[in-house]
């Protein structure tokens, strides 16, 4: 999640472009709520990630750095959990608009904002490590996750 | 479950009781096995307690391994009642399992509370213990698996904790029944958590908002502060319990949007991370970090390895061929050939032959007892040689599985196996315990959150996941048919589940929950708990499958007598000889097989032992077997927990598909006929 680049507020996904576009599913434009203003959607861009991937660059995480606000937003364009490879560790950021039954779930396994994480493992499925406890979590919950502090 | 309790009516639960709380998988029901001498199921795995378990505070109430002190020991003051509660993450409950233990803990007359706590996750269980403090129930903590902390270089003070709690703290290593003398000796100090360091004040718009949800509630109530924050955190089913009138009810969603507009954060969240800072503080102050060691290392890389993306496929078929080797080869090979031959064929059989016809004036008489359908001749070496011997070595196998912490890392291989039938890897426990018991399985279902993957997995449970007995009877027979029968058998159950699974995801309504799921630790099983579990388990399999044996063995008896069991195998012969391609007796292990899974291939595992099936018989038969209905238990849970209609449906679908299947099979094998069937019987 970055914040507009025009008007500082939130960007979400084309669905919730004014007016409902009918090409919303497929459309990788995103909309600022406040303004109106429409960005391409890094996330939802194959090319993007592979260039990503290939530099070793990660989206930036504009309104944090700033200091502004992190605002509720799916999908985000910042760094989250997704983004780490097996034993890169992080702090956890904001839970944005991540359903409330899994934010208190992850909480009581001990994963809150401002927890430091390690990724132990990607693949078959993504582990996490939180002091003593590894929790395996959904490839879903993990890009829900957003990051405070990486490395 | 949820609204058990009728909290206007006085007390749900009654007399005083010593209540066990705490996170899944810290030791709560080892710790209840300990204090009660009373088995409870202990696995190193969550969600094993999905119902409440309750004994007699045992005197002295120490390791088994203790001389005991005598019936006066336990302190004065203290309950004589023990309860055992599902984990729980939180008090303020998320899914039903939770709702028990906070119906409990707010409904029991008095409760003393053990909170058990994972020593290495000493922040997590404050926060636990934060709520209790809410509670303000007294309360004793059994600060637990102190040996795995110091292993991974923490140590916890417990002195220190107790004083910033304000309640007793006792380390235990429940395991080893290390700590519970000095834990029962201290039951008598408990006290409430309130005054200590971990009762979390909120932010003032929230702490206002409990203020005024606790001045809504009946007055006569304990723990009035978690109370009203499980209204605050909308727990609509404990507004029900408490009766809350409307008005009330309409305040406490008012005065929580409000509150949340306030803080810009869901509720429960807030105050989550306001008893996790509560807890860090107090973490801080007790723990010490030192080096980890070596032995600990050595079994975290065998963890990481056993999740491994590649690494992790080796060791499954590792983990899957010694349970072969100590199931197939040993149990229904090497034990079921010295009980089945030598004890029951050439000593007992005999000898009990010559006493009945000795002794039993009727014919009729003997031939019930040792006749083709007699009971000694048929019911009990089916029970005691062939089902005993295997379920035995299944369940040594299993209760070192599951001890070993492997189970929820299996969970994590099969997550994608599971996403195609779209379920996710939580679904694996169930369907792993399925391979000891479907019955228990179908009640572990409960672990899931949807109702949708409950019924899914009761589906495939019913369907194609062979339980202990069967699969060992299984293993030893497809001994017959050779690699490609057991490649064709695991392949079409395997295939089978997938299909119906995938089908069931898109025909039930529903979603898919959150994978969410703790990984323990692996651990070395301790001897003597996987003996206790392995002898418990066969003590209650024996209990329950031998009467169904004598069933099933005097209703063919009688159906023998009076002549209709010629009749029926006559009338199922199109069914049996035509469709499946199976010999005409094949027919009686069909029928028995309606009753148990496991009763049927047990007969079936005689004929082929007598050589009277094939290769191709061999496979048809057990996958017909292996689809059948799991035992009639299965099907009444399944109707205690999802009414006769479900429980109806599922029994009118896995039936008729199975013989579908079977006959499928089987003229497929007989059209193209495989080179690795037709050889070595």
């Amino acid at each position: 999640m970055a914040a507009c680049p025009l008007c500082g507020g939130g960007l979400v996904s084309s669905g919730t472009c004014r007016g409902g576009c009918p090409l919303a599913g497929t459309c990788q434009l995103q909309c600022c709520p406040e303004c109106g203003y429409q960005t391409v959607d890094e996330s939802r861009s194959m090319v993007a990630r592979l260039v990503r991937r290939l530099f070793g660059g990660t989206a930036l995480d504009t309104a944090s750095e700033s200091g502004m606000p992190v605002e509720a937003c799916a999908p985000q364009r910042g760094a989250t959990l997704a983004d780490l490879r097996p034993g890169e560790e992080a702090e956890v950021g904001d839970y944005g608009e991540m359903p409330e039954a899994r934010q208190v779930r992850l909480a009581a396994l001990g994963m809150a904002p401002g927890d430091r994480v390690r990724v132990v493992q990607r693949r078959p499925v993504p582990v996490i490590r939180v002091g003593e406890t590894e929790i395996a979590l959904g490839e879903e919950i993990l890009s829900q996750v957003a990051l405070a502090r990486r490395g | 479950m949820g609204a058990c309790c009728q909290t206007d009516r006085g007390t749900g639960v009654g007399e005083p009781a010593l209540v066990l709380v705490g996170q899944p998988n810290v030791g709560k029901s080892v710790l209840f096995g300990a204090l009660t001498g009373r088995y409870a199921t202990v696995s190193n795995y969550p969600g094993t307690t999905v119902e409440l378990r309750r004994g007699a505070l045992r005197a002295g109430g120490a390791g088994r391994r203790r001389a005991v002190p005598g019936p006066e020991a336990p302190p004065s003051g203290v309950p004589r009642v023990v309860i055992d509660t599902p984990g729980v993450h939180s008090l303020v409950p998320r899914s039903d399992d939770e709702r028990v233990t906070r119906d409990v803990l707010l409904e029991t007359d008095a409760p003393v509370v053990v909170q058990v706590a994972d020593a290495k996750n000493l922040r997590r269980a404050l926060v636990v213990a934060s709520e209790l403090a809410d509670a303000g129930v007294p309360l004793v903590m059994a600060l637990n698996m102190v040996d795995e902390a110091s292993s991974r270089g923490l140590a916890v003070d417990a002195a220190a904790l107790s004083a910033a709690l304000g309640v007793p703290v006792v380390e235990t290593i429940a395991t080893r029944g290390v700590g519970l003398e000095a834990l029962v000796a201290r039951l008598p100090e408990a006290c409430p958590a309130s005054a200590g360091a971990l009762r979390a004040t909120h932010a003032p718009p929230i702490e206002a908002a409990i203020g005024e949800v606790e001045s809504l509630l009946p007055e006569d109530q304990e723990g009035g502060r978690l109370r009203a924050i499980a209204l605050l955190c909308g727990d609509l089913e404990l507004a029900a319990a408490l009766g809350l009138a409307p008005a009330a009810l309409a305040r406490v969603g008012a005065l929580r949007r409000q509150v949340e507009a306030e803080t810009g954060q869901p509720l429960g969240f807030a105050i989550g991370r306001r008893r996790l800072e509560a807890a860090d503080g107090v973490v801080a102050a007790v723990v010490r970090r030192g080096a980890r060691h070596t032995g600990s290392v050595v079994g975290e890389r065998l963890a990481q390895w056993s999740s491994h993306p590649w690494l992790g496929w080796p060791i499954l078929a590792l983990v899957l061929y010694l349970v072969y080797l100590l199931v197939g080869v040993f149990g229904a090979g090497t034990l079921v050939d010295a009980l089945e031959e030598q004890v029951f064929g050439a000593w007992l059989g005999p000898w009990l032959t010559g006493v009945v016809q000795t002794w039993v004036p009727f014919e009729l008489a003997r031939d019930f007892l040792v006749g083709d359908y007699g009971v000694f001749t048929m019911a009990v070496p089916y029970a005691f040689a062939i089902v005993l011997p295997i379920v035995g070595t299944f369940f040594v196998a299993f209760s070192i599985l599951e001890d070993s912490g492997y189970l929820p890392r299996l969970a994590v291989m099969l997550d994608r196996a599971f996403r195609l039938m779209g379920l996710n890897g939580k679904a694996v426990l169930p369907m792993v315990l399925g391979l000891g018991c479907d019955t228990m399985a179908t009640m572990t279902t409960r672990i899931l959150e949807s109702r949708k993957e409950r019924l899914q997995v009761t589906l495939l449970l019913a369907l194609g996941v062979p339980c202990s007995a069967q699969l060992g009877v299984v293993l030893g027979m497809i001994a017959g048919a050779g690699t490609a029968g057991m490649a064709i058998w695991g392949g079409v159950v395997v295939g089978v589940l997938l299909a119906v699974g995938f089908l069931a995801a898109r025909v039930l309504p529903g979603q898919r929950s959150d994978f969410i799921l703790e990984l323990p630790p692996l651990r070395l099983p301790e001897a003597a708990n996987v003996l206790a579990k392995t002898a418990a388990q066969v003590e209650w399999y024996l209990k329950e499958v031998i009467p169904i044996f004598v069933v099933g063995t005097a209703a063919l008896f009688v159906l023998d007598k009076i002549g209709w069991l010629a009749g029926l195998e006559a009338a199922l012969a199109p069914l049996v000889v035509g469709w499946l391609g199976l010999p005409r007796e094949a027919a009686g292990a069909l029928l028995i097989g309606f009753l148990r899974r496991d009763y049927g291939a047990a007969g079936l595992f005689e004929l082929s032992r007598a050589g009277a099936l094939e290769p191709v018989q061999v496979v048809v038969s057990l996958v017909v077997i292996t689809l059948f209905m799991p035992c009639i238990a299965t099907l009444m849970m399944i109707q205690r927990e999802y009414g006769g209609k479900i429980a109806a449906a599922v029994g009118g679908f896995v039936f008729p598909f199975a013989l579908l299947v079977g006959g499928l099979l089987n003229a497929a094998l007989r059209a193209w006929p495989l080179a690795g069937l037709s050889g070595v019987q």
